[in-house]
């Protein structure tokens, strides 16, 4: 586990600073929660805070938004991006509590005081840095649109990997099985993504 | 054959013995930091101050006259900014999908909630979805009169426009004829004769057609689009509008895909620009655009269908003597069902050969260019005839190919290929599990590719600057589709000035940047990247002629010497050198003019240049379930000089994966009830994935074509043309019995092969 700190919704902001970046932040526990919600939401928009890529931030959204929504339009990230809409193509793909989980499939308010991080990570922790690395260095991104949902399920995949040096490639190939991509980079993903696994390329 | 020329546009050609620093080199494609950290805006993510989301209220059914629209529920929700009319009360509805009306909202839940509040009354009429319905005495018609054809860049350039009148539902296309192919097949030792389908398809491009219109004032706008084509989108808009062209910038900087289906402002099936530029008038306020997967699926455009009645005439000892090719297709309402040009010029050592195709409407949404249009299944159809009868004259089918095909670089590559693919060894291995019966057959097959276009002439003009403190820049209004285009002009330009790719700065996707072509028909390289060198070449000049002047030697003792300049014999830094030029630095744009040369080889009887590629598939099938795995691509290809080896080889690993989803996976399916799409999602409608990635072997043959000042050709679609053929000949050689019918699934394997116990 990393040196993120245990976060719960009430805990959340004292913990983490406004101009506090937390490097990742790591699954606690064995999933998901329930949402800390005490009252029932809606009909209005509610407000929802996160930890994005590091950063505290707060949006209202009405309560049917899902959580690649509220990423994208209100928070502007640019990572994500919805192309099936429907949790089958892997596009929209963030980490939430250190768990991949497709964004488009989440609502925001079921996402409230939780962490989440995308591709687009401001301080990338070692094994994203590596992934971007290596997936420029294998041209894994052609037009680079399934790019950041790949990189958020390799980087899953990486880090919940019992012996990362010993994958195989049936076993990523297998494991990166529900991100498409419509350019054809699969060959050029595996080979990143082994490249990181087998130390042949980090961070540094 | 022309003699190659010395110099094109004015400049040495980059001949054989051009010895290259910069260009053909492996180089990381410039965007991609920005791409893999999240970085990159694409058109669904723009969000300009005040923007609005618009969504559009479709048909519901596939035929029918609209009795009435009614907005008002929708313009009555909290939220609703704008509501037009896309059809009118006695419009004709096609296709299941088509436009009605579009809204636009504060947010892209209101917005969608105003779609579906608009009440839409509709007369509904019979319909046909199915290539038999259609063309069955009777049938309900999809076009009351001749269609008129809806060309885009992504269009084979060589296709002639279709002058035939329409019957029924059947418009013919212009027939390719050489010699007498009736008389032929009369007096043939071996007459092989089957038909073969292949299914409509979708492009999928992961980033759904988007739009965002921002007005400035009554008579400029804003267009971010996610298009194959910036200035098709400028000049639509300017012409739906009545705006003059300059006063419509288009923007694009990074791409989600296109594939063909990303020309002009508004889909093939949609007017999604003028939807979005009229909400936008309308409300006062930017909107947005982006359609949905079922809406992709519906109304973006697909590769049409085909059914093709192949005859191959032989005689005994294995010459060819006749190819027909009878091809019927549906692009649904729209045209363009040919079959490409497999057939009708590459085995031109037969010396009668003929193909018609037609289209045949049906209602639904319009085909549109997709990567090779017509070619993958016109390459289907041919090439697993051609194994058909080389099994029935017991020949080995790559023995057949080469016998047929004069083309010098295509029958190198066989070669080549052959080596690499270990092709007599699959083949042998083949024949043996097939004669012992076994279970896991495996099989190995091999199809030809054939596309020509060297880029177009005085389209794009690329602009090259060189400042005072020695940077250079280079822009162009390209749009980089995936293919790298933005890095191929920093490598020209690089390679002129003698600089490192990291040392030029590259401005692209924006119409202000500069004319350039749309990312269709392989061309986007052979266009720009010529340009690029002309403007770079000028500029080199205009630097010589300052250092010469400041240092007092002629110009041309001015060099390049490494990185650095001699004058004279003096030494200078490229930043020294600069420090000569005045405070404006240079300035200077280029264009390329007509191809030079039709080398390395033309049509027969036509004037285009055409290139090559081959590829061998293996396979494994297994017989008790149907399952086939594609093991190995090996891929032998021309393209000129490869501007760059990283990106043009992950461009045609990227054919290869989109052709084995043609070969084993993809398929749409229309509902005969409803006349709607069944899988208009991204789990029912199957691409291939890293389930189905085999090992991919990429080969380049180079080719020293001065076709252009850099000799660089496109390769984007030769790269999925004969993909999928290939998979069916390797199945085909697995089985010993054909599977006539794309995809190739289990069932269809299954199929085949009792048909093969029930045969006599």
């Amino acid at each position: 586990m990393s040196d993120a700190p245990r976060l719960s919704r009430r805990g959340l902001f004292r913990t983490v600073g406004g101009t506090a970046v937390l490097s990742g932040c790591t699954r606690e526990g064995g999933g998901l929660r329930r949402p800390a919600h005490p009252e029932v939401a809606g009909p209005d928009p509610t407000e929802v805070q996160l930890v994005l890529d590091g950063r505290r931030v707060r949006a209202r959204v009405p309560i049917v938004r899902t959580l690649a929504t509220c990423l994208t339009e209100d928070l502007g990230a640019t990572a994500p991006k919805v192309a099936c809409d429907r949790g089958a193509c892997g596009a929209c793909m963030v980490r939430v509590d250190g768990r991949a989980l497709p964004s488009c499939s989440l609502l925001a308010v079921d996402v409230d005081g939780r962490c989440v991080d995308t591709a687009a990570h401001p301080e990338p922790p070692p094994l994203l840095a590596a992934l971007r690395k290596a997936f420029v260095e294998h041209d894994a991104a052609q037009c680079g649109y399934c790019t950041s949902g790949m990189i958020v399920a390799a980087w899953d995949l990486l880090e919940h990997a019992n012996a990362r040096a010993d994958l195989t490639e049936d076993e990523v190939r297998r494991k990166m099985a529900g991100n498409l991509c419509r350019c054809g980079t699969h060959r050029a993903v595996v080979r990143a993504v082994l490249a990181v696994a087998r130390g042949e390329v980090t961070a540094s | 054959m022309k003699k190659p020329p010395a110099t094109i546009d004015g400049l040495p050609a980059w001949g054989p013995s051009f010895r290259p620093t910069v260009v053909g080199r492996p180089t990381d494609r410039i965007d991609g930091p920005a791409k893999v950290a999240g970085r990159a805006v694409y058109t669904t993510h723009v969000r300009p101050p005040g923007l609005l989301y618009g969504a559009i209220v479709r048909a519901k059914v596939a035929a029918g006259i609209v009795e009435g629209i009614d907005l008002s529920p929708a313009t009555k929700m909290a939220g609703v900014r704008a509501a037009i009319p896309l059809a009118e009360p006695g419009s004709r509805i096609r296709f299941a999908g088509q436009d009605l009306a579009a809204v636009a909202a504060t947010t892209p839940e209101i917005a969608r909630a105003a779609a579906a509040a608009v009440e839409v009354r509709i007369a509904p009429a019979p319909f046909v979805v199915d290539l038999d319905a259609a063309l069955a005495d009777g049938a309900p018609r999809v076009h009351e009169a001749n269609v008129a054809e809806r060309r885009t860049e992504g269009d084979d350039p060589t296709e002639a426009a279709a002058k035939g009148t329409v019957v029924g539902n059947v418009r013919p296309l212009p027939a390719f004829v050489t010699g007498d192919v009736e008389r032929a097949l009369d007096r043939a030792d071996v007459v092989f004769d089957a038909t073969y389908e292949t299914p409509v398809v979708t492009h999928c491009a992961l980033e759904p057609h988007a739009l965002t219109v921002a007005w400035d004032g009554d008579d400029a706008m804003t267009v971010w689009a996610s298009t194959q084509s910036i200035f098709s989108v400028r000049d639509e808009m300017a012409e739906v509008f009545g705006l003059a062209p300059a006063k419509v910038t288009v923007i694009c900087e990074h791409l989600g895909g296109g594939f063909g289906a990303k020309f002009g402002a508004s889909a093939p099936g949609s007017r999604m620009g003028y939807a979005a530029g009229a909400l936008a008038r309308e409300a006062k306020a930017p909107v947005r655009l982006v359609l949905d997967r079922r809406e992709e699926q519906e109304v973006t455009g697909h590769r049409p269908s085909s059914r093709q009645r192949v005859r191959l005439g032989a005689t005994r000892d294995g010459s060819l003597v006749a190819i027909d090719v009878l091809a019927h297709g549906s692009a649904g309402i729209g045209t363009g069902a040919g079959v490409g040009r497999n057939a009708a010029h590459i085995y031109t050592r037969c010396p009668n050969r003929r193909v018609r195709a037609h289209d045949v409407f049906t209602h639904a949404g319009p085909g549109t260019a997709m990567r090779a249009p017509g070619h993958p299944q016109g390459a289907f159809a041919l090439e697993l005839a051609l194994d058909e009868l080389a099994a029935h004259l017991g020949k080995d089918p790559l023995d057949l190919r080469i016998a047929h095909d004069p083309h010098p670089v295509r029958r190198k590559e066989y070669e080549i290929g052959r080596e690499r693919f270990s092709w007599d060894a699959r083949r042998a291995a083949a024949k043996a599990a097939r004669e012992e019966g076994a279970r896991i057959r495996t099989g190995a097959g091999v199809a030809a590719s054939i596309w020509g276009d060297f880029g177009r002439a005085r389209v794009a003009r690329v602009t090259v600057t060189v400042a005072r403190d020695g940077s250079v820049a280079v822009r162009n209004g390209v749009q980089d589709i995936g293919g790298g285009i933005a890095t191929v002009l920093a490598q020209v330009v690089a390679e002129v000035l003698h600089r490192d790719v990291a040392d030029v700065t590259v401005a692209y996707g924006r119409s202000t940047l500069g004319r350039s072509v749309g990312s269709g028909g392989s061309q986007t390289t052979s266009s720009v990247a010529p340009a690029a060198r002309v403007a770079a070449e000028k500029a080199k000049q205009a630097l010589f002629e300052a250092v010469a002047e400041a240092v007092g030697v002629p110009a041309a003792a001015v060099a390049f010497d490494g990185p650095s300049i001699r004058a004279g014999n003096r030494v200078l830094s490229f930043a020294e050198a600069c420090a000569f030029l005045d405070d404006d630095g240079i300035e200077v744009t280029g264009s390329r003019g007509p191809t030079a040369s039709d080398l390395p080889f033309p049509f027969p009887g036509g004037g285009r240049a055409q290139i090559g590629g081959v590829q061998f598939a293996a396979v494994e099938v297994d017989t008790w379930t149907g399952e086939v795995r594609c093991t190995r691509i090996t891929a032998v290809h021309d393209c000129g000089r490869v501007m760059n080896p990283k990106t043009t080889e992950s461009q045609v690993a990227g054919g290869i994966m989109m052709g084995l989803g043609y070969a084993l996976t993809e398929i749409r399916h229309m509902d005969p009830t409803t006349g709607r799409v069944l899988n208009a999602d991204l789990e029912r409608y199957k691409l291939p994935g890293f389930g189905e990635l085999p090992e991919i072997d990429v080969h380049f043959v180079p080719v020293d074509t001065p076709a252009n000042a850099t000799g660089s050709v496109g390769i984007g679609e030769p790269a999925t043309i004969p993909t999928a053929a290939a998979v069916a000949c390797a199945v085909f050689d697995a089985l010993g019995v054909a599977v006539r019918r794309l995809p190739i699934t289990p069932d269809a394997v299954l199929a085949a092969l009792s048909r093969e116990e029930e045969a006599p």
